[in-house]
């Protein structure tokens, strides 16, 4: 296996497009349950963790460009090889792609469950599992260009969502807020890591990065995308807080979503319907950029066809799809992603960079010492 | 492509010299039981001469006064001799059999001294065609009415006309194995891409196939997708569409006897702009267009959505409305998505039928159609009068399309659409909307995206797809085609402003 | 490759119809509750009042009225849809009525489950009745001309643009409930003639009623959760101060010992802040800006030392006003006001539980400072 992937010229993208690629895999079915488990650590101090957790990931996606940057066009399957050899780099290679796959499955039950609560009680899981995957099969087999158009469009037609949000933001109570700055610092942090799994999905950057055609502006789109989720992620928690009571909001399982509820214009009485099905042209590009870095990891590390892992993976996960309906089985399925999204997105750069940077500088004195 | 032929050809054996009675015999065993060829001998000042030609393809009376008179008079018979004498233009010499055979079937007039190893041809070609009219299928309010005819000459005439440029090429291209026809690519050499003009003419030159019928079908042919259910080139009988089109730096084909222009590479955009958008002034031109890209989401999407809040989410319903459509409903026996299947098909019925029939007999079937059948179907109770209204809403949407394949095609997609609806209900709609999106964004017309330049995004190209800005404002070419030449004027000089009182 | 690709989606399609789809829900095989009553009757049990839209081509009449009864709001329903050849659906519910007595055992066992149904609009209005809310629905149903849903919803709707009485939605009770520190209020219905009008304010604490208060007291509750606008407002005033300033010619005639106003509500809005955390003194401040609109005797506005007086006692009027209510309320030991709200930012520590508050309420002493403006006096003199 390769360190360095030759990618095709006609197969990169502009760096322009890694803002809407960040922001559409952070934003996805998590920021419509956000507000609940962070609204419990951290209370009506709420929007400061999420300014904590926003700095946060600036910080990862700077150790990330760090990393990748010591490579002349590597991600981070080539990266782990490189450094821990061939076995253990492949071996944390795949544990990464189980990652991935499990971020996967639990954005498509969090969204079958979404729509089982919101607008079809009694339609199997099975159905809207086959609808979304075949989706994801059609696009994926358009290349990654068709992937990042689709991120591309699905991001400007989901987005006029925003203001439907006008309504409930007028009737927001500002003493929901009051008295400022009660959570202790602990409170914060563990407020901070309640966004995990919503934040999660940056890390697509380690995989896409061979992709980009003019590197050098590629930081400016990452952090801005991860800026643009921020803002939608605060903007949606401190809505719901200034809207629901915090007895209400604790217990709201899909807050954000609630919140679309009092929305009513002259020709749609109910939004919430609307905004439920909109909400899959959300977490569509998510699903489908989660399933891209799953075939082409496995690709890059086994060689194995992108078409077959693509129909592969699809088969398993309809199978976990028709087993996995029950809503406490999702719930700690989407604890567990959170979980061990933490140590994977959000610890393990840091572990990674400095070793990078020890082999390469003994590299380079093992160059210069034999020349 | 010519010249090459006439290279390769010479090599083949001249059947020249040969004796005049041969020569016939040989002719007529080719056009046997063929009455139309006209094989005349005649002995001038000694020399026996034949003049052959098919007798409609050629004008006769210019064959009289300016072939056959003159050549009796040449007293020195020899090929440049003939050449000299005959006051015709464009008179050239040949020696091979087939090429005999070729130019006879277009109109050439062959003469043969015996024994030289010759022969000489001009073209006295007569060719019915109709006089250019006014476009019947693309109409516009505005602009030149002129369409495109049958005839290539005429329209090529009047693309000359129209693009007084020696940049502009018209590139010949012959396809067909059994029947030839002639097909012309053109473009503005100075400005259009070399990927594109290479690419339309390989596509064209691999064509294998004995007889290109219609530009539709060759359209069909050299598309880049053929499973999906988008046109990918814009067919057009406008000229001044295909003008501006070319001039714009995309490519044209023309193919003889056909009326209709292949305009490429052409973006879902094309399709839905109108040359009247140009003419308007900016702002009603860009609210044209608008309204155009609203009609076509209407048209796609307000059927399914009716069928998916009646049958699932009433929730959605206004109250006020709630009783109106529930009231219309409940006289109807069948479920809603029957209902709205069976009244698109009604619709679509009558638009079959209209453009079928005779236009005198169509105009009658639209009012029957209108009127009466809509009357008589809601107090029959078979579907609601809400539904009507939608219908009819969704159909002189599409109807806005300009390109009259387009508005086919967004009539089609409605099916699956409220198949769809009525399905999954709103879910249904998404899934169908999100299905189009990704579809359409794998299409691609002569190599480049069909969503261009929204995917890939081209900011400087929004202002000539999704409104018009003033002309000031167009100072560059399309930049998602990479044309050699992006820019069409300095802007800054355009849009310099005065202070107050200068 | 593009062949296994079709093979593929054959069969997820097979696989999609074969499944089946969604049980549809047509319009006209539903009874769309419009309107519905809660009352308790003996032993617990719930009594259903459903106005229902039903669609049938035989029965040219559009609402009818359904009755169930069951342990709980669901079951009720499901009992309701034993009587009914239609399916009841609760998504278009625009209006719920509660019983006067279901009122004070508390409405939050109602209101939540409706709450947590994603079916169930959160706009939906609430209303107590003065009697039971069948006896309001079905009288109303056999009296008025209109169909009883749309009008109970109408007129609660009207009079919350015209900012006449709070907006009480489904989503501002419960949020106001679980608020701490500030109590719920709701609407009072009550038959007239048989056709149902607003009555008064009901008030709770917690989730239970607990009095009522006229409804020309609305509108004080009302200035304190928002501000508003264009609302009328109507004073009565001693004549005693303006004896004076009276044109001279018309003082004879003039023996009237009180004036009335009616007034227009440019903006009105308050302002509260807790003074002394300790003794628990609050101060509000609530300002009016007016306009005249009509005006019983010939006092000379013009004049700007009237115009001053004409400000002040009309300050004074509101002022015993809010003072008679807030009594009143702190009687009925519940604060609509959200004085406990303010409390609560105010309190170190910002935690404060509804049982807190209501042990300190009857304590608190507010002051209220009023202030009006007349900015015109439209055509009258």
């Amino acid at each position: 296996m390769e360190i360095n992937p030759k990618i095709k010229e006609n197969l990169r993208i502009r760096a322009f497009y890694l803002f809407f690629i960040i922001t559409s895999i952070q934003v996805g079915v998590g920021i419509m349950g956000a507000p609940m488990y962070i609204f419990t650590e951290a209370e009506q101090d709420s929007w400061l963790s999420i300014i904590i957790a926003f700095v946060y990931v600036l910080l990862v996606i700077f150790v990330m460009f760090r990393i990748l940057e010591q490579y002349e066009n590597a991600d981070i399957f080539g990266i782990q090889v490189d450094i821990f050899g061939k076995w253990l780099g492949k071996i944390l290679g795949t544990l990464y792609i189980i990652y991935f796959a499990a971020a996967l499955l639990s954005v498509i039950l969090t969204y079958i469950d979404v729509v089982k609560v919101f607008i079809f009680p009694e339609i199997s899981s099975l159905i809207i599992g086959v609808l979304l995957i075949s989706l994801i099969i059609y696009c994926i087999y358009g290349g990654l260009k068709v992937i990042i158009g689709v991120v591309f469009i699905f991001f400007f037609s989901a987005h006029w969502l925003l203001f439907l949000l006008y309504e409930p933001a007028i009737r927001m109570e500002l003493d929901h807020f009051q008295p400022f700055f009660q959570a202790s610092f602990p409170e914060l942090l563990k407020g901070a890591r309640a966004t995990a799994y919503s934040f999660a999905g940056f890390e697509i950057l380690l995989l896409i990065y061979p992709f980009i055609q003019n590197k050098e502006s590629a930081k400016f789109p990452a952090y801005f995308g991860a800026f643009w989720s921020f803002g939608l992620l605060l903007i949606g928690t401190v809505i719901s807080i200034g809207y629901f009571s915090a007895v209400q909001l604790k217990e709201l399982e899909w807050a954000v979503l609630s919140l679309f509820k009092i929305v009513s214009l002259p020709f749609v009485e109910r939004f919430d319907y609307i905004v439920v099905a909109e909400w899959m042209m959300v977490a569509l590009p998510n699903m489908i950029l989660l399933m891209w870095a799953i075939t082409y990891g496995i690709k890059r590390m086994y060689k194995v066809p992108q078409t077959k892992t693509l129909f592969i993976t699809s088969f398993i996960l309809l199978i976990l799809i028709a087993f996995m309906s029950n809503h406490n089985i999702i719930i700690r399925l989407t604890d567990l992603v959170a979980k061990v999204g933490f140590w994977v997105v959000y610890v393990y750069p840091f572990i990674l960079f400095p070793i990078v940077l020890l082999k390469k500088r003994w590299q380079r004195k093992k160059e210069s010492e034999t020349r | 492509m010519r010249k090459n032929r006439r290279r390769r050809n010479t090599q083949t054996q001249s059947i020249f010299p040969i004796k005049i009675d041969k020569l016939e015999k040989l002719l007529k065993d080719k056009f046997e039981k063929n009455p139309d060829l006209i094989f005349s001998t005649f002995e001038i000042g000694g020399k026996n001469v034949c003049v052959f030609y098919l007798s409609y393809q050629v004008k006769t009376e210019r064959l009289d006064n300016f072939l056959l008179k003159p050549l009796l008079n040449i007293s020195d018979l020899s090929t440049p001799n003939i050449l000299n004498e005959i006051p015709i233009g464009g008179g050239s010499t040949t020696d091979t059999f087939e090429e005999i055979l070729e130019d006879l079937l277009i109109g050439n007039v062959f003469v043969y001294v015996e024994d030289e190893d010759k022969a000489v041809f001009y073209l006295i070609v007569r060719k019915e065609s109709r006089d250019i009219s006014k476009s019947e299928n693309e109409s516009v309010v505005l602009g030149p009415q002129i369409a495109f005819s049958e005839s290539l000459i005429t329209n090529l005439n009047v693309v000359r006309w129209s693009i007084r440029s020696t940049d502009l090429v018209l590139e010949k291209i012959m396809i067909g194995k059994r029947a030839k026809t002639e097909v012309r690519i053109i473009y503005m050499k100075s400005i259009v891409n070399d990927k594109h003009i290479n690419t339309m003419r390989q596509r064209l030159q691999d064509l294998d196939l004995d007889k290109v019928d219609d530009s539709h079908v060759l359209s069909q042919l050299i598309e880049d997708s053929s499973s999906t259910i988008f046109p990918q080139y814009y067919l057009t009988e406008l000229v001044d569409r295909f003008s501006y089109t070319v001039s714009q730096g995309r490519i044209g084909v023309l193919v003889e006897n056909n009326p209709q222009a292949i305009l490429a590479p052409s973006t879902i955009f094309s399709f839905l702009e109108s040359t009247e958008d140009m003419y308007m002034r900016w702002n009603a031109g860009s609210f044209l267009r608008i309204l155009r890209f609203i009609a076509m989401f209407i048209s796609f999407i307000l059927t399914p959505l009716y069928v998916a809040a009646v049958t699932y989410h009433y929730e959605l319903i206004p109250p006020r409305e709630l009783i109106t459509i529930g009231q219309s409903r409940a006289i109807v026996p069948f479920p809603p998505i029957i209902e709205a299947l069976f009244l698109e098909f009604l619709i679509e019925l009558l638009r079959e039928a209209g453009a079928r029939l005779p236009s005198k007999v169509g105009q009658t079937i639209g009012i029957v159609g209108g009127v009466i059948i809509g009357q008589a179907v809601v107090q029959a109770g078979l579907t609601s009068s809400i539904l009507i209204i939608v219908i009819a809403f969704s159909a002189l949407a599409s109807f806005t399309a300009p390109s009259y394949e387009m508005g086919t095609t967004v009539r089609v997609i409605r099916f699956p659409m409220i198949l769809l609806a009525g399905m999954f209900g709103l879910i249904g709609i998404m899934y169908g909307l999100c299905f189009l999106v990704i579809h359409v964004l794998k299409l691609k017309s002569l190599g480049e995206p069909y969503l261009s330049p929204i995917y890939p995004f081209r900011w400087d190209d929004l202002n000539k797809v999704l409104f018009r800005p003033p002309y000031a404002y167009q100072d560059k070419r399309f930049l998602s085609l990479r044309p050699k030449d992006l820019f069409r004027f300095k802007k800054s000089e355009a849009v310099k402003k005065h202070d107050i009182d200068e | 490759m593009r062949n296994t690709l079709r093979l593929v989606v054959l069969s997820l399609l097979l696989i999609t119809s074969l499944t089946g789809c969604v049980e549809p829900k047509s319009i006209e095989d539903l009874g769309i509750i419009n309107t519905r009553g809660v009352d308790i009757i003996e032993d617990d049990k719930i009594e259903t009042t459903l106005v229902i839209y039903k669609f049938d081509s035989q029965n040219q009449e559009l609402s009818s009225l359904v009755f169930g009864e069951g342990k709980t709001i669901k079951g009720a329903r499901q009992n309701a849809n034993y009587k009914t050849s239609f399916q009841l659906t609760p998504g278009q519910i625009r209006f719920e009525l509660f019983g006067k007595e279901t009122a004070e055992k508390g409405l939050l066992s109602f209101v939540d489950t409706q709450i947590r149904d994603a079916r169930v609009s959160d706009t939906m209005y609430l209303a107590i009745s003065e009697t039971t809310a069948k006896d309001v629905i079905t009288q109303g149903h056999e009296g008025a001309a209109v169909q009883i849903g749309k009008y109970l919803f109408e007129l609660i709707e009207q009079n919350v643009e015209d900012n006449i009485i709070p907006r009480v939605t489904l989503q501002d009770f419960l949020h106001i409930y679980y608020d701490y520190g500030h109590d719920p209020y709701l609407p009072v219905l009550s038959t007239v003639t048989k056709s149902p009008t607003l009555s008064a304010i009901a008030l709770f604490q917690d989730d239970k009623y607990v009095g009522q208060v006229p409804l020309k007291n609305a509108l004080l509750i009302n200035v304190f959760n928002k501000s508003i606008e264009n609302a009328s407002l109507e004073v009565q005033l001693p004549m005693q101060p303006f004896k004076k300033y009276m044109k001279s010619e018309r003082q004879d005639e003039n023996d009237e010992d009180t004036a009335h106003a009616l007034m227009k509500i440019l903006r009105g809005n308050s302002k509260t802040k807790l003074t002394n955390l300790q003794n628990m003194q609050f101060q509000t401040e609530v300002t009016f800006n007016v306009t005249m609109l009509e005006l019983s005797e010939e006092i000379d506005l013009k004049n700007p030392k009237v115009k001053e007086i004409f400000e002040k006692e009309v300050e004074k009027n509101f002022k015993k006003q809010y003072e008679q209510l807030f009594k009143k309320l702190q009687e009925f030991n519940s604060d609509p006001f959200g004085y406990g709200t303010i409390y609560r930012i105010n309190k170190p520590g910002g935690k404060l539980t509804d049982a807190e508050w209501h042990n300190k309420f009857p304590d608190i002493n507010v002051d209220f400072k009023i202030e009006f403006i007349l900015k015109g006096h439209g055509t009258t003199p």
